[in-house]
């Protein structure tokens, strides 16, 4: 990981590692920094590998994704007070929820910004994200909009392993789940009803 | 995929032929149809996803970033 502002130090993460991320977070919240670097230690690479499938590739050229995602985790750990864990699966979600809002409001911020066209590329949407470059703007606004729409639990479950492709062992812990069985059982589940949530955003019949 | 939701969903199918209520075979059908497609499209999703995070742990190729040799001096 490059350096950076927070005061970052692998060694100091060691006594901390095995923590659960919730008692981290109590940790951070009372004052001990030491919880933070084990936080951007477990979280910031899932973070930045997803911001590379989100983030237009044109806009890549405005923002480095690494301080992107860097600066915007460490904001959100900021914020930390407003912010109550159910599960350590929900607080990868509230990172993932963040980043997605910066993205979008940067990019909004880009298209004001008269005098660049490497910004008219990025707001023109001729420089998708690879997400959408793959299924499409339609499809990718309907995803978003369909996941507002499911319980915390389902939408934790599509997004460790749909869009972070944890395994269902990681999926477990992250979700309090008894198996990896019953891990992939629960993303199945919020797979079909994401898919009738689709069809209903969209206009098409659901179940 | 998920058992109970198809059951729950086919379970009202059944009860329908079981009562002697009429089934719009044609548009449960589509509607099993839409539901997959759906699926299929979110398929696809994973995998850009996959494919996105497996680019962002490669190094970047520069031979992909070369500028255009300039053009010569006439």
């Amino acid at each position: 990981m490059a350096s950076h502002d927070s005061g970052f130090d692998p060694g100091q993460a060691g006594a901390l590692s095995q923590e659960s991320t919730e008692a981290l977070l109590q940790r951070l919240k009372s004052g001990d920094q030491r919880a933070q670097a084990v936080l951007v230690q477990r979280y910031l690479p899932q973070l930045r590998a997803w911001a590379h499938g989100r983030l237009p590739r044109s806009a890549r050229d405005l923002f480095n994704t690494e301080d992107l995602v860097q600066d915007t985790f460490l904001r959100a750990l900021m914020r930390l007070k407003s912010f109550v864990p159910e599960t350590d699966g929900s607080f990868l979600a509230y990172l993932r929820q963040t980043l997605l809002n910066r993205i979008r409001d940067l990019i909004r911020k880009a298209g004001r910004t008269p005098g660049k066209e490497v910004l008219q590329d990025v707001y023109a949407d001729r420089n998708p994200s690879p997400v959408e470059a793959a299924i499409g703007k339609e499809t990718l606004e309907s995803y978003d909009k369909a996941m507002a729409t499911l319980s915390g639990q389902d939408q934790e479950a599509i997004m460790l392993r749909i869009e972070m492709g944890f395994s269902n062992e990681a999926i477990a812990q992250h979700l309090g789940c008894p198996s990896p069985n019953a891990a992939r059982m629960t993303v199945a589940r919020a797979l079909v009803r994401l898919a009738d949530a689709m069809g209903v955003s969209d206009g098409r019949a659901g179940r | 995929m998920g058992e109970r939701d198809d059951e729950a969903y086919l379970l009202k199918v059944a009860q329908a032929v079981v009562d002697g209520n009429p089934v719009d075979w044609d548009a449960e059908r589509r509607r099993l149809e839409e539901e997959l497609a759906r699926l299929k499209e979110l398929e696809a999703l994973a995998a850009a996803h996959r494919e996105a995070m497996r680019a962002s742990l490669e190094p970047a190729d520069d031979a992909t970033e070369c500028p255009p040799s300039p053009a010569p001096k006439t």
